[in-house]
């Protein structure tokens, strides 16, 4: 689930729609955290569907976990953006995490060459910021998986001073690790009303 | 799922956002369907998600004949509301074009069909805009909105069907088109039965305040 402080604003008509924050939101904010909402595809799902169907989802809207399944966020959070100088990154807790303050208007991206890209998939990169690698590779995890996990630690630690609309999606020992949450322990569970990986794969 | 020849396009910061066809769609096709990546959610599995889901849910999920709500998984879920739609459903599972939608032109459908709980504004400025548009709406229209789809239906065995392999039960509609089966009037599918109710709030979906517009 992504941020409640964000919404879907088109971009330009090249770009399409992207998430927009609508609120100050601060560094350290954990601004998407999986839920029992989202679908995880098998590549057969994505077989199944009409070509053109799978080839938009594939190239826009899911990214690939190391189990090999494609992720599909149930709301917005499937419009972020990619950016080389994202101000939101992934970490490995099952979260993502505002690098820096986002400021109310401005646009939500995030890095997808650290969110599962293939060996054999790329994309030109439209925006040409500085730092705008131009082409997005695969190889460019490797090298810049250093530098993504630098910019987390160093905002992790502010993750419990700020505001955390969606603590109620992380696990108890995320909770505690990150000491965000107040009464961690008091807290009900979130209700998995469904094992919605089975739901995605279940044929009628 | 949503007819692949459509793209989310964004209108006005009254309407937001909304699905516009990017090819030529003629009538009779099945442009949207209940495919089994929707989400359909009993009241109670609503009302056991945290608060924070509530207002997605509302803006995005319509319910169903049996009370139910479907969270459209793709684009569908941001079709805006018509009083003169290109689209009008075929039973539960189908929404299909009820005249030659051009390209660039917006998807639209019948939201008086789809069970809101409250009164929503229309900004669909057609000639038979009703000016807003509330979940009973169907008890008054029904007999017109039977006669557009019977009218409709003919042409569906004459036009490529793109998405219809991926209903729920492909079966079912073409049974209502070649008349093996008699298609259900839209009255059918108003959640509160065929009558009129004054008290909304003795539905249990009709609790939940809808936001007006529809991204």
């Amino acid at each position: 689930m992504i941020h409640p402080r964000t919404e879907l604003r088109e971009v330009d008509p090249v770009i399409g729609c992207g998430v927009f924050a609508t609120a100050l939101i601060s560094k350290g904010t954990i601004v998407w955290a999986t839920d029992p909402l989202d679908r995880y595809l098998t590549p057969g799902d994505l077989k199944a569907m009409p070509a053109r169907v799978a080839r938009e989802l594939l190239l826009r809207h899911t990214w690939k976990t190391k189990e090999g399944l494609y992720a599909l966020a149930w709301d917005n959070s499937r419009f972020v953006n990619h950016s080389c100088t994202p101000n939101v990154l992934a970490t490995d807790l099952g979260f993502e995490i505002a690098v820096r303050d986002i400021l109310p208007g401005e646009e939500m991206t995030n890095d997808y060459a650290n969110l599962g890209l293939q060996r054999d998939e790329h994309f030109h990169c439209a925006r040409g910021e500085p730092g705008c690698r131009g082409e997005v590779h695969y190889p460019d995890a490797a090298r810049l998986q250093s530098h993504w996990a630098a910019q987390v630690a160093e905002v992790l630690p502010l993750a419990s001073t700020v505001a955390q609309p969606l603590d109620f999606l992380l696990s108890i020992d995320v909770r505690e690790r990150l000491k965000v949450g107040a009464k961690v322990r008091e807290r009900k569970r979130v209700p998995r009303f469904e094992p919605l990986r089975q739901a995605a794969l279940a044929i009628d | 799922m949503i007819h692949p020849d459509t793209e989310l396009r964004f209108i006005s910061p009254e309407v937001g956002f909304g699905v516009f066809a990017t090819k030529p769609i003629p009538r009779g096709t099945v442009v949207w369907v209940l495919c089994r990546l929707d989400k359909v959610m009993s009241v109670a599995e609503v009302d056991a998600l945290p608060p924070a889901y509530q207002p997605i849910i509302e803006r995005y999920a319509y319910v169903d004949s049996h009370g139910d709500y479907v969270l459209c998984w793709d684009i569908g879920r941001n079709v805006n509301h018509s009083c003169d739609p290109t689209l009008m459903g075929v039973g539960h599972d189908f929404e299909m074009a009820v005249r030659d939608i051009q390209p660039g032109e917006e998807i639209t459908c019948e939201y008086g069909g789809l069970n809101l709980s409250g009164r929503l504004k229309c900004y669909c400025g057609s000639p038979q805009c009703r000016g807003s548009v509330s979940g009973d709406d169907v008890l008054h229209h029904w007999q017109a909105w039977d006669a557009r789809v019977a009218d409709s239906l003919k042409y569906a065995p004459q036009v490529v069907q793109p998405i219809l392999g991926y209903a729920r039960n492909p079966n079912q509609f073409w049974a209502w088109v070649h008349g093996t089966e008699q298609l259900p009037s839209n009255r059918e599918y108003h959640a509160g039965g065929t009558s009129i109710a004054d008290d909304v709030s003795s539905r249990p979906w009709a609790l939940r305040g809808r936001l007006a517009g529809g991204e």
